[in-house]
């Protein structure tokens, strides 16, 4: 059964932190960057699962995620909670 | 019915984290949900003993969660990098748990449902 994981903080420079995340990660989870987390977007991080990241976020900050990331608004992250069977928070 | 997993990332004595795990873990432990406690990253150093940090007004950690088997929580579990990576080995931990590899953490996420990270 898949898994949402959802990244809160900037992944550059936690090294640990990403490498329990890529270990964690499966081929049909979603992976949804949120608050500082979309930092982590400037190039495409090497993780297995669909890469997302929340609209409302990018928008406020004016940071642009690399085009390889789909962005999500909060009645898709409803439905992502609803669709995985567990949610992993990364912070 | 899936039991719950509890993975704690932090240092002792960082914030409410480490008092907030022992809470949930005693609370699901009542209701006889059977849980599983992950320790990983800087969360490894909570096993380390002996600790005396009556200094900062707090009590020792390692010493509560020694008590964990007492309350049933028998599911004791710490990343095996995680300890590589301090130069710490699992037999220097004040309690007895059980090492496991990063790349089980896929599998220990599928056996658990739901999954809480202090």
């Amino acid at each position: 059964m898949s898994t949402l994981h959802l990244v809160s903080v900037n992944l550059s420079g936690r090294t640990e932190l990403t490498a329990q995340l890529r270990a964690a990660a499966s081929a049909d989870d979603s992976i949804l960057f949120m608050g500082s987390g979309i930092y982590s977007l400037t190039t495409l991080p090497d993780l297995s699962g669909k890469l997302l990241a929340l609209h409302a976020d990018v928008a406020a900050t004016g940071f642009s995620p690399c085009s390889a990331v789909a962005l999500v608004d909060y009645a898709t992250v409803i439905r992502l909670t609803e669709q995985h069977e567990r949610s992993v928070s990364w912070s | 019915m899936t039991s719950p997993l509890f993975i704690q990332h932090r240092a002792p004595f960082d914030g409410h984290a480490a008092a907030e795990l022992l809470d949930a873990l005693l609370v699901s432990s009542a209701f006889g949900q059977n849980p599983t406690v992950l320790f990983h990253g800087d969360g490894v150093w909570q096993l380390i003993g002996p600790q005396e940090p009556a200094a900062l007004g707090c009590k020792s950690l390692a010493a509560q969660l020694e008590a964990l088997p007492l309350y049933d929580v028998e599911n004791i579990l710490v990343e095996q990098e995680s300890l590589d990576s301090r130069g710490l080995s699992a037999a220097q931990l004040a309690l007895p748990v059980r090492a496991v590899s990063r790349s089980e953490l896929p599998s220990l996420l599928a056996e658990h449902s739901p999954v809480l990270r202090f």
